[in-house]
Order: structure tokens, then C-alpha cells, then sequence
């Protein structure tokens, strides 16, 4: 998979062109209709402008009233106003429609990660592989919307250019010849200047997520309580000024390099119009040419430097975006493995009896050498209640993961009724279990959608409130103004709700619940919850579980008091497995960690610190 | 906080113009040149011209050919020669400035009042100061070109009306009017492409939304065990059809005041045409004065578009950059105090009779709340969460102010205190401890000065030696990424046992831990709650936490309830009290431990 990401094709040109332009009609056909439009009639204004002085002049000269003469102006008025019109009408479609196309590339991007395994969204290296990808739709300037606007006006310079060379072709090579190698001169200076920009900026973006980090760290509440009480104010502002003089200086350099590339370029100017004039005048003195043709053919040489410049510059814009467009795609075609395996029909069943075996399980994070998890062997029987206990780091949320699927064994099988968890579909595999996890990630959706995990039109109300009811928090909701409609945080509603980290952990419970799948995986459910809140949830355990499959994670022992067996995890291995009595019994490091927290509930003991 | 003393156009210029002046006394020099060189630069392309073109149909001298030639030429490339540097000296003057302007922000929100820090109002207001010095405006690199563009332009214009000063009135008076339609309607078209775009920022929030979660691995496990997907993308599918509605109404508003604009700038500019075409026709004028007419005409309507579209854009500006001003001079309303801290070191606190409810609530979470806490006792608070913990502790580091009653140190009221000498007392670990992106070393040791052997001790007493041992550059491996590449993100373990230990650096004289134990395993919470009395030796503590096992190792226990003291006595005394809440959340927790250990 990180061989995608690094051995990009260099050439890619036309195959992204191709790619982009077929995307965009097949999302909208008009998009494409209004780009080539926009091109041409933005190329004909310009045209018409360079033309018009040479017009009227000759109207001047030919017509033989003042009659005429208007007639002629505003035959040329109602040319221009009529490309000037197909102009605006056509690009003030463009943003919009490019727009809307971006965000359906976003939509794109999305699905991919949801069907990605989540265990490769957690890799580090495919996370910064992502978010180059994300950067080609990050805005409306860069990436995909960029490749089109550049594309767009690519188009349209060019098409000036041809029409400008059309006249001037009338002129002297030399003059076009001059005018090229000018553009040129700035164009090299230009570019070469760019590759210098891009490496200072390179080079700083560490010092731009620094900067960021400093503002934000210190209007962060979290941050203010330490910065009062430690007084951090002038460390803290030495540290933001140390990062942010780096900035100054290296933009200081810059500027130097800008005075010089912006006086190379007005030389170019100084020589281009003394040559224009020269060899004008010397036409207009000796060769009997028009004052209409003179100032038609300095517009035409403005015109065509200005264009071709424009053009030169485009097309750079359009390199630069292209590579965007090689990481969005290069992220977007990785492909997904497949077990390969022949593919067994499964049926979640709430009333089936599921025995789940680890055989030889070992677990290690790509790119790391240390297993997260080593020869793991354990049965699941069915309605049996797990307690897992450990150190940090000792590879329980790792077995968890293993065991829904979220992450693929690296050696050993995992077995449902005896049969290798990989013969089955993922999606229907993820439907055997309830899972509230360590870390609760609420939706910004309602407390409805949030139980439910399902849009309002398909979920089951009254099935949301038991379930609600069930995790402790019925009374709660139903106080609310909005009840089970009421919004999760303020981000797509601002009357929103925040809830505690307590609250957010009951919706999670009620989130399970209302799966209601045969196996109910809880890990740290009740780390947020003050001492009576927690035995509630202890109480109500039963009743929650019924006679489902349940593994209990928990750094308080006494969770494990209503479980029937106890897997004591330590550093990737299972150490210790059985009933509370036998492992209290063997005298191992289940006892002295129950010891440990059971000491200071004791009435027995006196303790003395 | 009063939504309506937002600071004025004037105020707001003038603040960033003497900030800039401040940091740069060339800024006003550079600016005048600046203005000077962009007002004069259009004429020499209009007038100069005009000579060439009549001396190539009249004299045909060809010297004089020659140095009107050389003049135009020469003349442009002073210009715009000097414009550069000006412009480029500028630059450099505003990006400067744009980062003092963030030194004062990141100034502003360390020194403030911490009551603000937690108001969502001015959190709001503080993100509203950052981003106007970023989209849209850049800050003083907006301000700068507006100011030169607006007063540059003004006397471009004059100069403007004095080359028309020779064409009839009514010629002058018709520009006039078509200017004035294209500014109403520009100022309509203004405002509502103002409108569209505050009604899209929401639009884009959500988006941005849906875009974050669905790519954010933390929310990888729920979405795919809970087959979130269809949910989701159905939101999004929502929201970018919203958005195709919204790109529908832009366009053809766009597209109908442009089409407008367009029929205005065509006739305008086919009146002038016909009007100076006829009078060359008949021979009022030369060929030469009907080119720098038509020049001076189109300089004349790009001058009053710049001019109007850079003053509705610097007024634009302003709004945002209101907000910066508004956040720099925000009033703290809190006694910063002056006085020295008591003589004698054997601190007593006091809370007196204590009520509090937060800033703009009307919930009392302390009530009439009085309790003493001697020197050197060690002080277990417990209770539900809401009972107002957390809140007493902010009280007692003086976070907050009561908002009655007071709270005495030693007798004295302590918001006679000076601020800064009474933080001195206290190291605290909070229950959402931060940990700054910097070395662990720096983390521990912040501004209190560099001793390797207490340093070693502290990580010792926090149980970090053995982290520490296992880290190729030891205690100045970086936490996070921020700064270092070889940064380190630690567990939640760890890092609390970090925080643990810069507040022991700290060596104050009273130690308060918010549930330090919260994310360590049992077995380092066992060496931490067996260590505490090593770890606090002899100073004045304050130990909150969920886990009532804690209040064995601590002399007195306080039970909160709703916002008031309702039991107050050690271990022995509280767990005798049957009916009590002690009992009640002891036993809850005890009685899964309490008959096995009897029974092993």
C-alpha cells in the first residue's frame, strides 16, 4: 500500500486531464458546456477592445456623415456588449457548479474511508497519505476547483494569443520574435523564483503549525488554568516571538527577491515598448501606415505579451494542481484487500448461541516491530461475561479490536461457531456486536440519531427510549425542551446541547442497547461516572445485558464481581485466566491488583500512607 | 457583555495605523510615496500619447518623435520602479505588523481575566480578532493597499477633472451619472453577495463537519460497528444539495447585476466614442486629443470603481477588524490586587460564607459555603458529579471570584492579594491538565528554573523514571509532534503523571490534584496513593476524586452536595454515619472489594 503513495507517475498530464474532464460531465454536463463557453466569449472581449479604436478611427476617415460614424459605433457597442454578456452569464456559473463539484468529490473521499479498514485509517503514514489527497478538495482555489479555473483560462489566454498573432502576423517577426523572447526571460525568472518560494515555504510550514499551535494552545481554557497559575504569559510569548522572527526574516528575504524579479520585469517593458514605438513610428513615417493601425497594433502587442504571460503563468498553476489531483487519486484507487477467502453466509441472531475462539492471535501495527498482541488464545462461550484487566498498554482495546473485526490478525485465526471470522461479510459480521468504547465519539446529529445510528425516517422511536431509559438517562432527555430531538453540541444546531463526558458515556450505553447485538463489548464505561452514578450501571448490568455474550473492560476490579471469567491481560499475553475465586486463589497479579485497590475499602486495615 | 459597543470605522483605522506607526516610524513615508506614485501614474499613458500621435500626423519631427517617446518610456519605468520598492518595503512593514498584531492577541488571552477565557462569548470573540488577520483581509497587508488605493484614486480623479475641464459640462455631468448607478447598484449587488455569504458560513461549517468525521479514525470504529455510513452520507448528500440551491441563487443574482453593469459600462463608453468620434469628424479635435480622451475617460471609470469598491471593501474590513480592536481593549473586571502575601508561612484559607454562580448564569454551584483549611492538613474532597468540586478549586486558586462572601488567607481577604504572588502558592493538577507540545523537561520545569537533581526527584515521586529511562533522549523528548518530528505522543497515563510532576516542581506550599488518578492502571494509582504522603510532606493538600478509596490516606474528608458542605470529618467519623452520603458512596464502591478481602 505505501508503494502508492511514494512511486508516483511523473507523468500523468493527460491521464488526469481525461479523468477530471470525464468526472465533471458525468456530475454535470452543463459545468463543461459553460467552461468552454466562458473561454471563448472572455477571449472575444479583449479582441473586440484591441479592435474597437482601430474602427472607429477608420469610420472616421470613411464615413461620409456624422450618421454613419454613430451607426457604426454602436453597431461595435453592441458587439462588445453582447461577448461582454455571454461572459458574465457564462463564469458566474462556473464558481458555483465547480463548487458543488468539489463537494461530490469530497463525498467521494469520504465513502472511500468509510470503506477503507480502520485499521489502515489509523496508520500514521496513510493518514498523511489521506490528507494529501484531501488537500486537491480542500478549497476553492487549489486541487480540483484549481485544475479548472486554470484549465478555463488557459483556454481563454490562449485563444487571445492566437487572435493577437492573427494581426500582428501583419507586423514584423522580429517585433513578435522580441515580444516572445521577453515573455520568456520573465517567465524563466518568474519560475525559477517560484522553486525558491516553494523551498522557504517548505521550510517554514513547520514554523506556520508552530505559530498555530502557540495561538491556539494559549486561548485554550485547558492551557489559561496553568498559564495563571505558573505564569507562563512571558514564556510563552518568548517562545510564540522566537518561532514567528523566523517568519520575518526568511520573508524579508523574499522581498528582496521581488524587487529584483519586479525590475527584471521592467526592463523587459522599457524594451518592449521602445521597440513597438520604434518600429511603429518608423511604419507610421515610412510606410505610409494608418494612426488607426498604430494604435491597433500597440493594443495587439499589449495584448499579446500580457495573454501569453497570463498563459505561461496558467500553465504552471496547472502542473502544480495536477500533483494535487495525482495524490486525491492515488488515494482514492488504493486498493481495499480481500481475504480471498470463499465467502460463508452469516445471520446475526440475538438468540443464538455464538462461541467466539482466539487461535494463536498475534497483533502487530504495520511499520512496527513489537507485537501489540502475542499468541492469544482464549473461547468466548456463548453468554458467558468476560472481565479483560491490565496495565496501559497491555493490549486489551487491541483484542477488542481484533475480535469486531476492526483490525485483521497478523498471525492465528479467529473463530465464530468454528469458523474463520474472514469466510464471513465484514458489514454483517460488524452486526454481531454492541460496542461502547473508551473513547465516546458522539455524533453533532440529535440524541434520536445518535441512539438509533440510523436517519429519522428509519429508526424506531419507542425502541430509542427504552433504550435511552435503559442506559439511566430517560429522565433526563425527556426534560428537555426538544426531548430526543435535541442536538448533540452546537455544530449543526445552535441550540444544541453539550453534554458531560457522564451523559455522553450513557448516550453511548443507550447507542448499544438499542443494537441490541448478540455480543455487548463495554470498555471503561463508567471512567466519567462519580461512585453512585457508576454502581447504577453496575446494578442495572444485568438487566442491560440480559443473557447476551458480554466482555467488560475496566481498570476498577470490582467490575469484574459480576463477571463469570477474568482474562488478565500483560504486555500482549494473557496471563491469568478463570473465576475471581481461583485467580484470588493462584495469588498472581489478579490478586495483588485487587489487593492493591480492595486495601483502602477494607475496615480491617488502618491505613497510614 | 454588551453586544453593542462595537468600536467605529475611525477607531479602528486609527488603531492599526499608530500600532504600525509604533513598530515602524517609515510606514507613513512609504505610504505617501506609495500614494503619490499610484495617483500620478495614469497620466503620463493618457497625455504623452496624445503628442505622439498628433506630431506623427502633423511635424513629423523626428527628435521630437524620439523624446516624447523616450519621455513616455522613461517616465513609466521611474513609476513603476519606485511603486515596487515602495510596495515591497510595505509588505514587509505589514507582515511584521500582522505578527505583532498576534502577539498582542496571544498577550491578550494569557493576561485576561480567566472568566473570560471559559465565556463562550469571548472565546467567540477571540477567534472572531484571529480571522481578521487572516481570510479576506490579511490584516494590515487589506488596510495598507485600501488606504493608498482610496486616497491615491481621489487624486487621480482630481486631475481627471481638470483634463476634462475643456469638454462641455453635460459630458462630464453623463459619466457622473452613470457612475453614480454603478456605485448604487454595485453597493446593492455589495450587500447582498455580504448576505449570501454569512448565510453560507453556516452552510460551510456543517459541511466541514461531515467532511471531518467521516475521515477522522476516531470516529472509524462507531461508524463501522454501528454502520453509520448511510446516516452520515445521507446528511452530507443533504447539505450538498443545500448547497447546489445556494450556488443557484448566487449565480443568477451575479449574473443579473453584472448584466447590468455591463449594459452601463458599454454605453457609457459607446457615448464617449461617438460624442469625441463626431467632433474629430468635424474637426473641433485632433485624432491625437480624441486617443487621451478615450484614455482619460476609461482611467476616469477604473478610478471611481477602485475608488468605491476599495472604500466599500476597507468599510467591509473594518467590521472584522472592529472585532480585533474590541478583544485587544476588552476590560477585565476582576481586583488584580496589590498586596504581599502574609508574613508567616503557615497558611490558613478560609472560605467565609462562599456563594457563586458563573458569569451569566443564574445557578448558584456554591452555596453559602464556609469551611477552614488549616495548614498542613490534608483535605479529601468528594461528592457527585455537579456537586461543585471543580468550582471550589477554581475558587480557591482564585480562577474566580466568589460572587459573595469572601475567602480569607491568614485573615485576609485574598483579592487584596497581588494576583501573581498568590498563584505562587499553589501547585495544582487539574482534572483537564494541559501539556504543552514542548520538551517533557520543559513541561516539568516551565519558568521555574533548571535543577537536574529536583527534576530527577519529580519524575521520580510521579513514577515517570522508568518512561523516562526508556526514551533515546530521556526527559527532553518532545511531547507531540508540534516542534519535533521525534516528538512523543504520550498515554494518557503518562502524560497525567507529567502534569503530576511539574505541579511537585513546583514545590508550592499548598498542592491541589483533581482526580490524578483517572487515567492510570491500578497499579500506578496504588504507588501514587501510597506515595502521597512522601509526595505532599508536610504541606497543605486538597485531593479530589471520584475513587473514595483516596480518602484514606487524607486527614479530613469534605462531602459536597449540590453546591454545599454536608458532611465534613475523617474516614472513621463520616463512615459511622450510616445515613450519611460518605457511607453511601463508600459502600457503593467498598462492597465488591470490602467481603472478598475479608474473606481472603
Amino acid at each position: 500500500m505505501e508503494t502508492h503513495a511514494t512511486s508516483r507517475k511523473r507523468n500523468t498530464l493527460l491521464r488526469n486531464l481525461k479523468w477530471l474532464l470525464k468526472t465533471l460531465w458525468q456530475h454535470d454536463k452543463l459545468a463543461v458546456f459553460f467552461m468552454t463557453v466562458a473561454s471563448v466569449a472572455e477571449a472575444v472581449v479583449p479582441m473586440v477592445v484591441v479592435l474597437i479604436p482601430k474602427l472607429v478611427l477608420d469610420a472616421i476617415e470613411s464615413s461620409e456623415n456624422v450618421k454613419a460614424l454613430y451607426g457604426i459605433i454602436a453597431a461595435l457597442g453592441l458587439l462588445l456588449f453582447a461577448a461582454h454578456s455571454a461572459a458574465t452569464w457564462s463564469s458566474n456559473q462556473l464558481w458555483p457548479r465547480y463548487s458543488v463539484f468539489r463537494m461530490q468529490l469530497v463525498s467521494l473521499f469520504g465513502r472511500k474511508f468509510m470503506n477503507m479498514n480502520q485499521e489502515d485509517i489509523e496508520n500514521p503514514r496513510i493518514l498523511d497519505f489521506s490528507q494529501k489527497a484531501d488537500n486537491a478538495v480542500q478549497d476553492d482555489f487549489n486541487g480540483v476547483e484549481g485544475m479548472l479555473y486554470n484549465l478555463t483560462e488557459i483556454l481563454n489566454r490562449a485563444l487571445v494569443v492566437i487572435g493577437c498573432s492573427a494581426i500582428l502576423s501583419n507586423l514584423n517577426a522580429v517585433v513578435i520574435l522580441v515580444l516572445a523572447i521577453i515573455v520568456s526571460i520573465n517567465f524563466y525568472v518568474n519560475l525559477r523564483n517560484r522553486h525558491v518560494e516553494k523551498s522557504i515555504l517548505d521550510s517554514l510550514s513547520t514554523v506556520f503549525r508552530q505559530t498555530d499551535y502557540i495561538m491556539e494552545a494559549t486561548k485554550n481554557f485547558k492551557f489559561g488554568k496553568d498559564i495563571r497559575l505558573f505564569g507562563l504569559g512571558k514564556w510563552l510569548s518568548d517562545k510564540f516571538w522566537s518561532v514567528v522572527s523566523v517568519d520575518i526574516e526568511k520573508s524579508w528575504l523574499l522581498r528582496k527577491r521581488y524587487i529584483i524579479i519586479d525590475a527584471v520585469y521592467n526592463i523587459g517593458v522599457v524594451v518592449q515598448e521602445a521597440a513597438l514605438y520604434a518600429w511603429l513610428i518608423y511604419k507610421v513615417l515610412y510606410a505610409e501606415m494608418s494612426i488607426a493601425d498604430f494604435t491597433m497594433y500597440a493594443a495587439a502587442v499589449r495584448a499579446f505579451s500580457s495573454n501569453l504571460g497570463q498563459l505561461l503563468e496558467r500553465f504552471t498553476g496547472y502542473l502544480q494542481q495536477n500533483w494535487r489531483i495525482d495524490d486525491y487519486l492515488a488515494f482514492i484507487e488504493l486498493p481495499i484487500p480481500d481475504t480471498g477467502l470463499e465467502r460463508l453466509p452469516l445471520t446475526p441472531d440475538r438468540n443464538a448461541a455464538y462461541t467466539i475462539e482466539f487461535e494463536n492471535v498475534s497483533f502487530k501495527y504495520s511499520g512496527r516491530d513489537e507485537y501489540a498482541l502475542r499468541n492469544v488464545s482464549i473461547v468466548l462461550k456463548p453468554k458467558e461475561r468476560l472481565a479483560i484487566i491490565g496495565l496501559n498498554g497491555a493490549g486489551k482495546t487491541t483484542f477488542i479490536k481484533l475480535l469486531t473485526r476492526l483490525y485483521e490478525p497478523t498471525e492465528g485465526r479467529i473463530l465464530l461457531n468454528g469458523t474463520d471470522i474472514r469466510h464471513f461479510d465484514k458489514q454483517t459480521y460488524y452486526k454481531m456486536f454492541s460496542v461502547v468504547f473508551q473513547e465516546i465519539m458522539m455524533f453533532a446529529f440529535s440524541v434520536k440519531e445518535n441512539v438509533a445510528v440510523q436517519e429519522v425516517s428509519e429508526l424506531d422511536a419507542a425502541r430509542v427510549e427504552r433504550a435511552v431509559q435503559g442506559a439511566g438517562l430517560g429522565g433526563k432527555i425527556a426534560n428537555l425542551p426538544k426531548g430526543y430531538d435535541t442536538y448533540v453540541q452546537k455544530v449543526l444546531d445552535e441550540e444544541g446541547i453539550e453534554f458531560s463526558g457522564g451523559q455522553n458515556q450513557k448516550i453511548a450505553l443507550a447507542r448499544a442497547l438499542y443494537k441490541d447485538a448478540p455480543i455487548v463489548v463495554l470498555d471503561e464505561p463508567t471512567s466519567a461516572l462519580d461512585a453512585l452514578a457508576e454502581y447504577e450501571v453496575y446494578q442495572s448490568f444485568d438487566r442491560m445485558i440480559g443473557d447476551k455474550t458480554a466482555i467488560y473492560i475496566s481498570h476498577r476490579l470490582s467490575s469484574t464481581r459480576f463477571c463469570t471469567n477474568i482474562a488478565v491481560f500483560n504486555d500482549g499475553r494473557i496471563e491469568e485466566y478463570g473465576a475471581h475465586q481461583e485467580l484470588i486463589a493462584q495469588g498472581g497479579t489478579y490478586k495483588k491488583m485487587f489487593d492493591m485497590q480492595a486495601v483502602y475499602y477494607s475496615n480491617e486495615v488502618k491505613v497510614v500512607g | 457583555m454588551d453586544k453593542h459597543n462595537s468600536v467605529g470605522l475611525a477607531k479602528t483605522l486609527s488603531y492599526f495605523y499608530r500600532f504600525t506607526w509604533r513598530h515602524n516610524k517609515k510606514y507613513p513615508l512609504y505610504i505617501v510615496l506609495s500614494i503619490a506614485l499610484k495617483a500620478i501614474q495614469p497620466f503620463p499613458n493618457i497625455l504623452i500619447p496624445k503628442s505622439i500621435i498628433d506630431e506623427l500626423l502633423g511635424g513629423k519631427s523626428m527628435e521630437k518623435l524620439v523624446m516624447y517617446t523616450a519621455l513616455l518610456i522613461g517616465i513609466n519605468l521611474v513609476i513603476s520602479s519606485l511603486l515596487s520598492v515602495c510596495n515591497h518595503l510595505l509588505q514587509f512593514i505589514n507582515m511584521r505588523t500582522n505578527k505583532l498584531l498576534d502577539f498582542v492577541i496571544i498577550g491578550k488571552a494569557m493576561e485576561m481575566d480567566y472568566e473570560h477565557v471559559e465565556n463562550a462569548e469571548i472565546l467567540n470573540l477571540s477567534k472572531k480578532a484571529t480571522s481578521s488577520m487572516k481570510w479576506g483581509t490579511w490584516g494590515m497587508y487589506g488596510v495598507t493597499s485600501k488606504t493608498v488605493e482610496i486616497i491615491a484614486g481621489i487624486i487621480t480623479l482630481a486631475g481627471l477633472g481638470y483634463v476634462f475641464s475643456s469638454v462641455e459640462w453635460w459630458i462630464t455631468a453623463l459619466i457622473l451619472l452613470f457612475v453614480i448607478a454603478n456605485m448604487y447598484y454595485g453597493a446593492k449587488l455589495s450587500d447582498a453577495n455580504h448576505g449570501f455569504w454569512e448565510r453560507m458560513s453556516g452552510y460551510h461549517r456543517r459541511f466541514e463537519y461531515f467532511r471531518n468525521i467521516l475521515k477522522d479514525f476516531r470516529f472509524g470504529k462507531d461508524i463501522r460497528l454501528y454502520d453509520a455510513g448511510g446516516l452520515i452520507l445521507s446528511r452530507q448528500r443533504e447539505s450538498i444539495q443545500y448547497g447546489r440551491k445556494m450556488a443557484g441563487e448566487w449565480s443568477s443574482m451575479n449574473v443579473k447585476y453584472n448584466l447590468f453593469f455591463n449594459f452601463l459600462n458599454v454605453m457609457q463608453q459607446m457615448l464617449l466614442y461617438g460624442y469625441f468620434a463626431a467632433k474629430v469628424f468635424v474637426g473641433t479635435i485632433t485624432v491625437g486629443s480624441f486617443t487621451m480622451y478615450i484614455a482619460a475617460a476609461s482611467a476616469l471609470k477604473d478610478s471611481i470603481q477602485n475608488v468605491f469598491g476599495e472604500t466599500m471593501g476597507l468599510r467591509e474590513q473594518a467590521k472584522y477588524l472592529a472585532e480585533f480592536v474590541r478583544f485587544a481593549e476588552l476590560p477585565d473586571v476582576k481586583p488584580r490586587g496589590h498586596g504581599a502575601l502574609p508574613a508567616e508561612r503557615d497558611f490558613v484559607i478560609e472560605f467565609r460564607n462562599v456563594s457563586f454562580k458563573y458569569p451569566g448564569s443564574e445557578q448558584m454551584i456554591l452555596k453559602d459555603f464556609s469551611m477552614t483549611i488549616p495548614f498542613g492538613q490534608k483535605l479529601s474532597v468528594v461528592g457527585m458529579n455537579g456537586a461543585g468540586k471543580t468550582t471550589f478549586i477554581k475558587l480557591l486558586t482564585r480562577l474566580y471570584d466568589p460572587t459573595e462572601g469572601e475567602i480569607l488567607l491568614n485573615g485576609v481577604d485574598i483579592r487584596t492579594i497581588d494576583l501573581a504572588e498568590y498563584a505562587k502558592l499553589f501547585s495544582v493538577v487539574f482534572q483537564d491538565f494541559a501539556v504543552f507540545a514542548f520538551s517533557m523537561k520543559e513541561n516539568i520545569q516551565m519558568t521555574m528554573g533548571d535543577e537536574a537533581d529536583k527534576l530527577r526527584e519529580v519524575v521520580d515521586k510521579a513514577g515517570l523514571t522508568e518512561v523516562v529511562g526508556e526514551l533515546e533522549k530521556g526527559a527532553d523528548t518532545a511531547v507531540y509532534k508540534y516542534f519535533d518530528e521525534d516528538g512523543v505522543e504520550f498515554s494518557g497515563g503518562e502524560t497525567q503523571k507529567i502534569a503530576l510532576a511539574r505541579s511537585l516542581y513546583k514545590d508550592a506550599p499548598v498542592v491541589v490534584l483533581d482526580e490524578p488518578t483517572a487515567a492510570l492502571d491500578p497499579i500506578a494509582e496504588y504507588e501514587i496513593y501510597n506515595r502521597f504522603n512522601e509526595i505532599i510532606s508536610g504541606k497543605t493538600a486538597v485531593y479530589i476524586s471520584h475513587r473514595l478509596s483516596s480518602c484514606r490516606f487524607c486527614d479530613v474528608i469534605a462531602v459536597f452536595h449540590e453546591g454545599r458542605l454536608i458532611q465534613y470529618g475523617s474516614h472513621d467519623e463520616l463512615i459511622r454515619q450510616p445515613d450519611g452520603k460518605y457511607a453511601e458512596m463508600f459502600n457503593a464502591q467498598a462492597q465488591y472489594y470490602v467481603d472478598e478481602a475479608m474473606s481472603v
